[in-house]
């Protein structure tokens, strides 16, 4: 018989799978801590999800979850532009049309008042969310209390060619200034490539603020200080904006078109092999050395830790969390769904397997902790959990108070402008005074 | 059988008479008032629940205080506090600016465009017919693939313009159209201009094919050049038309959306933000939707007087 590397990953999800299934069905008569006997059969639940391999093929289990429980789902994948306005939309028309939503953590504070409260459901059903790490448990919460299950979640890595690198005999960067180093060096000897691929445009979404956020607490300052105040014109804190917008005016290590770039922008240059550095999410390895998204192949890409700013390196946790909407009349079904979707033997599962109903899928985002460290996962993975996980181990999230989209706005415009050219100490002081007024009228006194 | 035959047909023409005269239901008379307004009741009814009531919910917004962030329910009326937010902010007052700016270039260059293609292809002949069919194109194009298709064309690293601007006109050669506030601006007039300009230059063909063809073969018959042909007849006649190409389009700018969003995002910076999209991120990114709906009907006034002109305009020709 013929083994190969895909059917063995198959195999061992399955191995891994069953005794949970097995202890599961045990105890409650039915996996995953699902209800059993099935009292929800012949529910049909709509779920809004961002597009994304790792959300299709949990969409492809779908039969699985219907087995168990008679409820089906109709899912509906948005574009990650568009999906802060979808679920807006929602909230202010206390739309019941999905049962359950996916967002960027970021906006759940100000949609949090129609997020069904999770804690006593888990614990009623027995659910610790101790099973994720602490950046993602507050990137799903709101004033303390969970609204959401962390279901895309993340940690930095710098990635960079190691082709290239080892052709100029450079190491993988440990701190900043080794990637300007890194930078000079290819920028003198390959003409063909550029440095660094950054991303200062802001397009709505705010996903410039997650690499300036770096710099700002690895310089010890807060966004928002404890008098929720910007913290971000502190002397040192501007020293790291100017570091950081540095990169591409002073330094001149970053590709010029990052000051046009959002994130896919610099992760589509990496991949065509137009950049030869990249500081971004882990998740971003897979359409790195997937063929037909990316020129690249796996012995091309490197990753390393984030490097260090001023001898520290405090990167950012985000999640993409799903919640149920309180205006949802199959509240108990979309739990049942919920504890299904988020259940540590999936997650581990949807990032081994590379096939599922016949569509092939490379996902390397998971969620629980003990899916970060796990063997399989990480051999599966070129170990790219285990460094992202490292990453995480010293690491702080955006702001999570209802106001943060505008500020973050300020801020994000702030930078756009320092990028191109502008004062960084004159944006960034303005920015904290518009901001000032915002948080002022919010009632944060 | 003649006599049976006759028997039959005096028995039919007897059941004939025999039948009371059918009572035909008499139609309403359609001048009748009532029954008028019966007739379009329903429209009203849609148009009502579709479009006037939403407006007058967002009105009565405009003037409340509702923090979606905060409430899931619209919260107390504070008078015109959100009117007094925008009119003493400096970021509204910059979109006012844009949109100004944007209206203004806009409109004058899809015009004048519009009507030198016009005037190209009124003569008909291949051309025309070849061209006629393409230039439905952009306008079929759905504004949000326009603006992400001029998103990828301005790719600093992929797009066709950097190339090509780099290879015609050297100075422009690696320069990033979407990163500095003037050139982001260039850029989205250029899609919408790229846009809108075939539906003008249709209108326009039509007016231009409509134009008394004496005065202009009698001006050309006493040798007057061209341009004095254009601007003394043509313009003049066409200037119904040109009014409600222009009026038509001010309308389209104003509301402009969908390129800003997909091109530019406002950016960078605030360079390329207008009304629209401000009253946008402040409803559904900031969740204020007690100040964008004032910001938005701070809007509706010169669309609402824009329209006016429009109908007034047009149905004035028609009568």
């Amino acid at each position: 018989m013929h083994l190969t590397r895909r059917s063995l990953l198959a195999a061992s999800a399955a191995a891994a799978a069953t005794p949970a299934i097995a202890q599961g069905t045990a105890v409650a008569g039915a996996p995953y801590g699902l209800k059993p006997g099935k009292p929800y059969n012949g529910a049909k639940l709509n779920i809004l999800a961002v597009v994304t391999p790792q959300f299709q093929a949990l969409e492809k289990r779908q039969a699985e979850f219907t087995q168990l429980t008679g409820i089906t789902t109709a899912w509906d994948f948005v574009p990650f532009p568009a999906l802060q306005d979808k679920v807006t939309s929602i909230g202010v028309g206390a739309d019941d049309t999905y049962d359950v939503v996916n967002y960027l953590d970021g906006w759940g504070p100000a949609n949090a008042h129609w997020f069904v409260k999770l804690a006593p459901l888990l614990q009623r059903d027995g659910i610790s969310m101790d099973r994720y790490l602490p950046g993602f448990i507050k990137a799903a919460s709101y004033k303390g209390e969970v609204t959401g299950l962390p279901m895309r979640s993340h940690g930095q890595l710098f990635y960079y060619r190691k082709d290239i690198f080892d052709q100029l005999g450079l190491k993988a960067p440990d701190t900043w200034d080794d990637v300007i180093a890194a930078g000079r060096a290819i920028r003198a000897k390959r003409t063909d490539i550029e440095p660094l691929a950054l991303s200062y445009h802001n397009d709505g979404t705010r996903q410039s603020l997650f690499h300036w956020c770096d710099f700002i607490w690895s310089s010890g300052n807060q966004i928002l200080n404890d008098k929720m105040r910007p913290g971000w014109t502190t002397d040192s804190a501007i020293k790291a904006t100017e570091f950081y917008v540095g990169l591409l005016t002073r330094e001149k290590v970053a590709n010029p078109a990052s000051i046009s770039f959002v994130e896919q922008d610099s992760r589509v240059s990496f991949q065509q092999g137009k950049s030869a550095m990249i500081p971004i999410w882990e998740w971003a390895y897979s359409p790195m050395v997937t063929p037909g998204q990316s020129v690249l192949t796996a012995v091309q890409v490197g990753f390393t830790k984030w490097p260090t700013y001023e001898g520290r390196a405090v990167s950012c946790a985000s999640t993409l969390p799903f919640s149920m909407n309180s205006f949802s009349r199959k509240q108990d079904a979309a739990w049942e769904f919920m504890k299904w979707l988020s259940n540590p033997v999936m997650d581990k599962s949807n990032a081994i397997v590379r096939e599922i109903g016949g569509m092939k899928i490379i996902n390397n985002v998971v969620n629980v902790t003990e899916n970060f460290l796990d063997a399989e996962v990480n051999a599966a993975n070129a170990g790219v959990p285990r460094a992202c996980y490292e990453s995480l181990k010293e690491s702080d999230t955006l702001p999570m108070i209802p106001e943060w989209p505008q500020v973050g706005d300020l801020l994000a415009n702030a930078i756009e402008q320092a990028a191109g050219g502008g004062n960084v100490r004159t944006l960034m002081t303005k920015a904290a005074t518009e901001a000032t007024a915002v948080l002022q009228q919010a009632g944060y006194r | 059988m003649d006599t049976v035959a006759g028997a039959t047909t005096t028995a039919r023409t007897a059941a004939i008479l025999a039948v009371p005269p059918r009572r035909f239901v008499r139609l309403p008379d359609l001048r009748d008032n009532q029954v008028k307004y019966l007739l379009v009741l329903p429209a009203m009814l849609v148009v009502a629940a579709t479009a006037i009531w939403p407006l007058a919910y967002s009105l009565l917004l405009s003037f409340r205080s509702w923090r979606l962030a905060r409430s899931p329910v619209p919260g107390p009326f504070i008078g015109g506090t959100n009117y007094e937010q925008a009119f003493t902010t400096s970021e509204f007052w910059l979109s006012v600016g844009n949109s100004a700016l944007f209206v203004l270039l806009s409109v004058a260059a899809t015009t004048a465009l519009a009507l030198g293609l016009a005037l190209l292809l009124v003569r008909g002949g291949l051309l025309r017919r070849s061209v006629q069919s393409l230039l439905i194109l952009p306008f079929a194009m759905s504004p949000a693939l326009v603006g992400i298709s001029w998103r990828f064309l301005f790719n600093p690293e992929f797009g066709l313009f950097a190339a090509m601007f780099g290879t015609l006109i050297p100075p422009l050669a690696g320069i990033n159209w979407l990163s500095t506030p003037a050139l982001a601006f260039s850029a989205l007039l250029m899609a919408d201009v790229w846009a809108w300009t075939p539906f003008m230059t249709l209108i326009l063909i039509g007016g231009l094919a409509s134009l008394p063809q004496d005065t202009i073969e009698a001006a050309q018959i006493d040798g007057s050049p061209a341009w004095r042909i254009l601007f003394g007849i043509i313009i003049p006649q066409l200037r119904p038309v040109l009014v409600v190409v222009i009026i038509l389009k001010t309308i389209f700018a104003l509301k402009q959306f969908d390129v800003i969003f997909m091109l530019t995002q406002g950016g960078p910076g605030h360079a390329t933000q207008t009304l629209v999209y401000y009253a946008y991120l402040n409803g559904f990114k900031y969740y204020d939707m007690g100040y964008a709906a004032a910001v938005s009907w701070l809007m509706v006034v010169p669309m609402l007087g824009l329209t006016f002109l429009y109908i007034k305009f047009v149905f004035r020709r028609a009568a």
